[in-house]
């Protein structure tokens, strides 16, 4: 097993807490809202602000779980061509297809970083009763934009090592559009 | 311009490039090329916006609704359900099929999820009780489209943010609709069985006493879906707030069941978190384009050009509806959502379509793309559970399905008020 390797079972360990940790989140966020719901409608009392939070760990939950989609090749593709494809095409459109996702979330995650320092900077707070500090949330959703970029940049060298060995199950493993049989048995 | 960025997308799309790429790089380009500002320098902004918007967060909430239900150990009481209440209906355990698939398709949301798991329950039933194979298959295969238009229904949440529609709004039209789209294949069912009784199977014994205790089965998911769908529509909840009472109420149904464990919560949240990324991905990156091209004036480019062609607004719809089904031949419904809703919705508005009634519709074309050879997915995921004999048989018995689609199609043309009395009753 080479070093690539190594990092690549090492990022999907942390996405797979990251996951479970967004998941926690998501579900702590439908309990507040829960919470207000019943609240303001059995005894009158508004409780603001679930509406931001939910918000918040929504965007920090996605951001976190898209390396784990990423790895798992979850990526939606359309496979009406590709599957009439010898496999080696298949395989340079797996991986030109994933630098292509892969550099515009990069280019996405530098803007994303302008806006993250803006908020440092001017130490901006939400629009709204609980003022947030903005760059509190942002920095969590930033830091899942990041770790997407390193794994697709660690994922993208690998494909193209085993591209040249014309290793092709080995890119296959880690981009192919998946098979139903793998789809089913994800879903049920 | 717009023949520029038709061709663009469609390369990308046909080489297979990941959707939310194609949609990215489209924004991009277009923005590089055609605006007079760097619009694009936005993109960091729009994307931390509408990862924080209310409305969104529906979306990962229905799902993991859906996967915690999945898990739960309801399903086989709920066909047991729909087989004492359904099938002593000329066409049996196939009327069972329909009514459990649009149950389960409601809550869960997922039409892949729907006809694997009703079709791993219901498939057994084919050969024990002799029903004619195909169409049984076909039930299974088109009942799992229904999620997408009976609420709440995911897809009308993303469209209703595409086109700027309230969503409570589009979930009062799509009721309706949606039900009687099942009532249309239960009808097909029992007109295919009256002129072909042999492909109707054993009939089930009618026992009143079975009937009140399958209730048990049949109850909670119900349950479930009214309080749901019924916060919304009473105006208690947004559709978010809906979304969280149905992940705590499905929790709760869990915990009753003795099936809410740690281990079983992480693969909900597994199963919840895939989906959801890989979905915000795309909306973000469609969220972005949408923006651009609007920005550009590609939106109203391609309006000027419709209106342009001298046909009068029906003619119009039907070359729309034409598009769609062709299209949904090759195209998986999300990634179609996606990339043609920013570009038909505004043209259809301006030429005084009802933007409600039209997500209704497009919801219909969004199912018959589910089960449309030679890309349809439901019609694979059914083969997948079958494992044996050919496609065709899944294909052939789904076929007067797709009739029954284009039927409605035809019913939601001629009778605009299908969609829109029920909300017309609200608002």
């Amino acid at each position: 097993m080479n070093i690539l390797d190594k990092t690549l079972k090492g990022l999907d360990g942390i996405a797979l807490r990251l996951v479970w940790l967004g998941g926690a989140l998501l579900i702590l966020a439908a309990l507040i809202v829960t919470v207000d719901v019943i609240l303001r409608k059995l005894f009158n009392i508004s409780m603001a602000g679930s509406d931001e939070l939910s918000g918040y760990a929504f965007a920090i939950a996605t951001s976190l779980s898209l390396t784990y989609a990423l790895l798992h090749r979850s990526n939606i593709r359309v496979d009406a061509l590709y599957q009439h494809l010898p496999e080696w095409l298949r395989c340079t459109l797996d991986i030109v297809g994933n630098v292509l996702l892969i550099s515009f979330i990069a280019y996405v995650s530098w803007r994303a970083s302008l806006l993250l320092a803006d908020s440092y900077a001017n130490q901006s707070r939400s629009i709204s009763p609980l003022q947030t500090l903005l760059a509190i949330p942002q920095t969590a959703w930033f830091a899942g934009l990041v770790l997407f970029v390193i794994t697709g940049i660690v994922m993208t060298l690998a494909s193209l090592i085993a591209f040249f060995r014309r290793d092709w199950s080995a890119i296959q493993q880690m981009f192919g559009i998946k098979s139903l049989d793998e789809q089913i048995e994800e879903e049920s | 311009m717009m023949i520029q960025a038709i061709l663009f997308l469609m390369a990308l799309v046909i080489l297979s490039v990941p959707i939310a790429a194609v949609l990215g790089w489209l924004g991009l380009f277009m923005s590089n090329f055609h605006s007079f500002m760097p619009l694009h320098l936005a993109i960091g902004d729009i994307f931390w916006q509408n990862s924080v918007e209310f409305l969104l967060v529906a979306i990962p909430m229905f799902i993991l609704m859906g996967e915690i239900l999945l898990r739960s150990g309801i399903t086989e009481r709920m066909y047991e359900g729909m087989v004492q209440w359904l099938g002593w209906l000329p066409g049996g355990l196939m009327h069972s099929n329909i009514g459990a698939c649009a149950l389960f398709a409601a809550t869960s949301g997922s039409s892949v999820a729907t006809a694997a798991t009703i079709g791993t329950v219901a498939l057994p039933e084919v050969e024990k009780r002799h029903y004619n194979e195909r169409l049984f298959l076909g039930t299974i295969a088109a009942g799992g489209t229904l999620g997408i238009l009976i609420p709440p229904s995911i897809n009308l949440i993303i469209y209703g943010l595409l086109t700027d529609t309230s969503v409570p709004e589009l979930y009062l039209a799509g009721f309706i609709p949606g039900f009687m789209l099942a009532g249309l294949f239960m009808l097909t069912v029992a007109i295919a069985c009256f002129f072909r009784p042999e492909w109707d199977g054993d009939p089930e014994p009618q026992d009143w006493n079975r009937k009140i205790r399958s209730l048990s089965g049949l109850l909670p998911p119900l349950g479930i879906f009214l309080v749901v769908v019924g916060s919304i529509y009473a105006g208690v909840a947004t559709p978010t707030e809906g979304a969280s009472l149905g992940v705590i109420a499905s929790l709760g149904l869990a915990a009753a069941n003795r099936t809410l464990t740690i281990a079983m919560l992480k693969r909900a949240i597994e199963g919840t978190m895939r989906t959801t990324a890989m979905i915000m991905l795309i909306i973000l990156a469609a969220i972005f384009l949408n923006f651009i091209l609007a920005a550009v004036g590609l939106t109203s480019q391609l309006t000027d050009f419709v209106t342009g062609l001298g046909l009068t607004p029906m003619q119009t719809m039907l070359m729309i509806i034409g598009f769609y089904i062709v299209l949904g031949c090759f195209m998986e419904t999300l990634s179609m959502l996606l990339t043609t809703a920013p570009l038909i919705a505004p043209v259809v508005i301006s030429l005084g379509f009802d933007p409600v009634w039209f997500g209704v519709l497009l919801m219909v074309l969004l199912e018959t793309a589910l089960i449309t050879p030679p890309i349809g997915i439901n019609l694979y995921v059914v083969q997948g559970i079958r494992k044996k004999g050919g496609l065709n048989d899944v294909m052939i018995g789904t076929l007067p399905f797709v009739l029954a689609m284009f039927a409605m199609i035809g019913l939601l043309l001629a009778f605009p008020d299908l969609a829109l009395w029920l909300p017309g009753l609200f608002y």
